[in-house]
């Protein structure tokens, strides 16, 4: 294959193209695997996740109704070797082992009372067994009784008046059928305030991206194109700041929140975070390319520096804006640490999804389903999001390579 | 156009006397907002001289210095604008900013726009239908406009030819349409709001102490109309300030929400943090210089012969090779936090940048679709972390999991081919209960997450590499793999340098899968095989409290990271002077 972006020709071309999207789709599936696996998974039962192996379709166990009643099924064996889908209407029933007297290996299970008593007894490895009459594919056969069991009772939900089929555990197979757990979305949707956490998050993140955008339009304007000593400085020491690692500053930014009272407060999810150094920069960046003639056009015109920033600047910067906006709405609908730092996690009025979600995840042992399926909400409005904002999204990190 | 010609004159800065007399009438209300100002100060200076007011000491003090600091300022802006000294001009900037600031202040606390947020999503949740509504409303209206105008581009008319009509109508209504369920869904939205509740909430917060509100409200007024007043054009040509710096203070101006912000909750908490690596403090009793001992019981390495032979204090860390002795430290667990990053680095940065180049590569070949991939390996980068990482903790199962029944499915195939059937037909690793492979499943979600990002930055830096180069390598007969060691992997090394030292950076600060992982079990599980620095700074900070061992600990985490940033930005200014 090329890699000057030409593709080659001719058998070797065609080996090169199948071995590409070979590659690709495997990478594709990789990525994409996890997502279908969680789509599925909030769709099962509790007890379906847990099946193994693992299957793509969610499964509950199938019923039939019978005089207004939803029975279990499960496939039966029946006395003449083949097997039946039948409804259990009794379980625990108390059965008896009986074993042919002339071939030990044929056996009948059913309740004491459904065989005829011969009234002798049969000495078997050193112990006396009644022995009885049994009906085996209308042939009458000699049985002993050998033990107790306990199993269920079967009929048939087509023709409940039919003689009832008796089977212990062991022989018997659930019936599944394939069955999507909607409710679980509405279940999680009402679980320990995950609600108030999704509007929250909606809440939280809107006030972020509206404050950053404003101050880094400000700021960005400010840097790009009016004149002020030590405007140079303040530049460079704004991008060194992009540098700082977050982590340094967790501890004294909580404990500033301490001070003025706004722990446990959303309100310490916003504020701290309508400024940054990263959009301003952005901003500045793409104010700078703009050119001067427009400017002095609308000067001349009379317009003040404020009509001239929103009604010629912004207008002009849209896709930078729009690259901002994603920028800002990933990262304030994604971010966790902070969250969990400044809020507690049994606040359910305060809290965002994130945190609630790692809360949730706590749950995997007795309600992986739902686990999955609060992934699967607070998962849809980023994705959306980035696939519509795709074009700004991939050509800013590939042109700048700044992370947001 | 006299409006125009006019702007353009006044743009000469020529002071014409008659404007000039009627600048000074505003200046006079700017000094007397400045003396005003200077009554409030000396007002404070008598009330905390005289001990009218209960504080403690450290509070008097700096009232007292800023009583004091502000009467005199505020005395000579009086004087300074009086003489028509242009620094009279910046000084008054600097004085309202910080006085709008503060009445700013006073009003968020007053109006209780923190308590009153966590109210407002009360109600915001209750009517977050209605927004839905909206929200469907303007995707209609988008929608409905895109089509309209592609029925009817620009300079087109209805009754020209080719037009459809009756369509062309159809999206107008539809416009209009998708406008008035925006409509509906707004009063909707306000009526599920209650909006009357807001009101009454505000109205609650004023009248708890209405003089405070008020005299907040008329001085974020009065301090605006002040800052207007001194930045304006016809204050810049009274004070003959030049053309080039008259803009200097609308610029202060615009950047001052931004500057003040970051000042706030950037800045300072730096210093702070600085500071308070240098105490002991739990957050409640008063915190104690230590000097450098913070950094001291992090960092303390001593070498033993043996593990009993180590000063008091010191526990083994490891063990030198070739011999019996020991490197023993004050803090074990910070260096299991490092030893854990830096093997997570081995691993994980290798997997997130290799496969990313690997996978470029192939989406730089240009074959039909292969570019729609970028976007789809992006998909785990931006769908949350905690997430994607609560979908990998089910997977990972030791049990049931996905994962194992994948590697028991080959196992099972491998058991064809090799003989004596090494693998069991049930393969259960402990992904995240055996302490030998928990940090391997970190690195597994980490490079999943990543390495769609790193694909991005590849293709980005394939795309600058010039077909010529190429084109030469072919006539001089180089194969694939000749030209992709000769040409390509030497064009993208500072592509490579770059992501490489992204994703380090990225990967040193470690911190939500392991945690989201790990839930409900205690963070480092299984037995702080998982502990990773940004983790045991938690640790310190949030479970301990020991808040000056946790910054120090971040500081030296920074350390490490800055070194790494150092190297990037050393190598991104080279190859700017390069391309120069």
């Amino acid at each position: 294959m090329s890699r000057s972006g030409k593709p080659v020709r001719g058998v070797r071309g065609h080996a090169a193209r199948a071995f590409v999207y070979l590659t690709l789709a495997v990478a594709g599936m990789v990525v994409l695997i996890p997502f279908i696996f969680a789509l599925s998974g909030s769709f099962k039962t509790a007890e379906d996740v847990f099946t193994y192996p693992p299957r793509l379709l969610p499964h509950v166990p199938a019923t039939a109704t019978v005089d207004g009643e939803d029975l279990p099924v499960f496939t039966v064996p029946l006395p003449d070797g083949s097997t039946a889908d039948l409804a259990r209407v009794e379980n625990g029933t108390s059965l008896r082992e009986f074993r042919s007297l002339e071939d030990p290996d044929l056996v009948l299970v059913a309740p004491r009372d459904q065989l005829t008593a011969t009234g002798t007894t049969v000495v078997v490895d050193g112990e006396e067994k009644d022995v009885y009459i049994a009906t085996i594919d209308g042939a009458q056969v000699e049985v002993y009784d050998n033990r107790s069991r306990i199993g269920g009772t079967y009929i048939d939900p087509a023709d409940p008046a039919a003689p009832p089929v008796f089977a212990v555990p062991a022989d018997v197979v659930a019936v599944e059928e394939v069955e999507f757990q909607r409710g679980n979305y509405s279940t999680v949707f009402n679980l320990n305030g995950f609600n108030r956490a999704l509007t929250n998050t909606v809440l939280v993140t809107i006030l972020v991206v509206v404050g950053q955008v404003v101050t880094s339009i400000l700021g960005g304007y400010a840097f790009a194109r009016l004149r002020f000593k030590g405007r140079e400085k303040l530049f460079l020491l704004y991008l060194g700041s992009i540098m700082i690692p977050f982590v340094v500053l967790i501890i004294p930014l909580y404990r500033l929140m301490v001070s003025i009272g706004w722990v446990n407060d959303l309100v310490s999810l916003v504020i701290p975070f309508v400024f940054t150094a990263y959009g301003t920069f952005l901003m500045r960046q793409f104010f700078v390319t703009i050119p001067k003639e427009l400017e002095e056009a609308a000067v001349l015109d009379g317009a003040s520096r404020w009509t001239i920033l929103w009604r010629v600047f912004v207008p002009l910067s849209v896709p930078a804006i729009a690259t901002l906006t994603t920028f800002a709405f990933l990262y304030a609908w994604n971010s966790f640490v902070w969250p969990l730092i400044v809020i507690d996690s049994g606040n359910q009025e305060n809290s965002v999804l994130a945190l609630t979600l790692a809360t949730l995840g706590g749950r995997a042992a007795d309600a992986p389903n739902l686990v999955l399926a609060g992934v699967m909400i607070a998962m849809i409005p980023p994705v959306t999001v980035f696939l519509l904002a795709q074009r700004y999204f991939v050509e800013n990190v590939a042109s700048s390579g700044i992370k947001g | 156009m006299t409006a125009g010609v006019v702007a353009a004159e006044d743009r000469e800065l020529t002071p014409s006397s008659e404007q000039d007399e009627g600048f000074a009438r505003l200046l006079r209300g700017v000094q007397l907002w400045h003396l005003f100002l200077a009554g409030v100060s000396t007002w404070v200076l008598v009330n905390i001289a005289a001990g009218l007011w209960a504080l403690p000491a450290s509070t008097r003090t700096a009232l007292g210095i800023v009583g004091g600091v502000g009467l005199a300022l505020n005395l000579l802006a009086v004087v300074l604008i009086g003489r028509r000294v242009r620094a009279g001009r910046t000084l008054s900037f600097a004085i309202s900013v910080l006085v709008a600031l503060f009445a700013f202040v006073v009003l968020f606390v007053q109006l209780q726009i923190a308590e009153g947020l966590d109210v407002f999503a009360g109600a915001f949740q209750r009517a977050f239908p209605a927004l839905l509504v909206v929200a469907v409303g303007v995707v209609w209206w988008v929608v409905a406009r895109r089509i309209h105008k592609r029925l009817l581009p620009p300079g087109t008319h209805l009754t020209d030819e080719g037009v459809s009509q009756g369509a062309v109508r159809a999206t107008k209504w539809l416009q209009w349409a998708g406008l008035a369920v925006v409509g509906i869904g707004l009063v909707w939205w306000l009526i599920l709001m209650r909006a009357q509740r807001a009101l009454l909430f505000f109205w609650d917060a004023i009248s708890a102490d209405p003089v405070r509100s008020v005299a907040a409200l008329l001085l974020l007024a009065a301090a605006w109309w002040a800052l207007r007043t001194v930045i304006s054009d016809r204050s810049a040509r009274y004070f003959e300030v030049q053309a080039a710096q008259a803009e200097a203070l609308t610029g202060w101006l615009y950047l001052s929400p931004n500057l003040l912000g970051f000042l706030a909750f950037f800045a300072g908490p730096l210093v702070f943090s600085m500071i308070i690596s240098f105490y002991d403090w739990d957050g409640i009793t008063d915190a104690v210089f230590v000097g450098i001992d913070n950094y001291r019981q992090t960092l303390a390495l001593s070498v033993a012969s043996s593990a009993e032979a180590l000063p008091p204090g010191y526990t083994e860390v490891f063990g030198l090779p070739f011999s019996d002795s020991v490197v023993g430290g004050t803090d074990p667990l910070f260096w299991k936090s490092i030893a854990n990053i830096f093997l997570f680095l081995l691993v994980a940065v290798p997997g997130a940048v290799l496969s990313a180049l690997f996978l470029a590569v192939m989406i730089h070949t240009g074959y039909r679709g292969t570019k729609g991939f970028r976007a789809v390996f992006f998909v785990p980068a931006v769908a949350g972390v905690i997430g994607v990482t609560l979908i990998w903790k089910q997977m990972f199962n030791a049990t049931v999991g996905f994962i194992n029944w994948g590697i028991t499915a080959a196992g099972q195939l491998a058991n064809v081919v090799l003989p004596g059937d090494p693998f069991s037909d049930r393969i259960e690793i402990g992904w995240l209960s055996d302490p030998n492979v928990a940090l391997l499943a970190v690195c597994i979600v980490f490079v999943w997450s990543q390495f769609g990002f790193n694909t991005v930055l590849f293709t980005a830096g394939l795309q600058g590499i010039g077909r010529d180069l190429y084109e030469a390598a072919e006539l001089d007969g180089c194969n694939a793999w000749q030209q992709f060691r000769n040409v390509t992997l030497p064009q993208l090394r500072e592509t490579t340098f770059f992501v490489t030292v992204t994703t380090v950076i990225l990967a040193l600060q470690l911190f939500d899968i392991v945690y989201a992982l790990n839930q409900p079990n205690p963070v480092g599980h299984p037995d702080n095989a998982t502990l990773t620095p940004v983790v045991y700074i938690y640790q310190l900070g949030f479970q301990q409290d020991a808040f000056g061992r946790a910054s120090a600990v971040a500081w030296v985490l920074f350390v490490i990271i800055f070194i790494f940033t150092l190297a990037q930005f050393r190598a991104q200014r080279s190859d700017v002077e390069g391309t120069r």
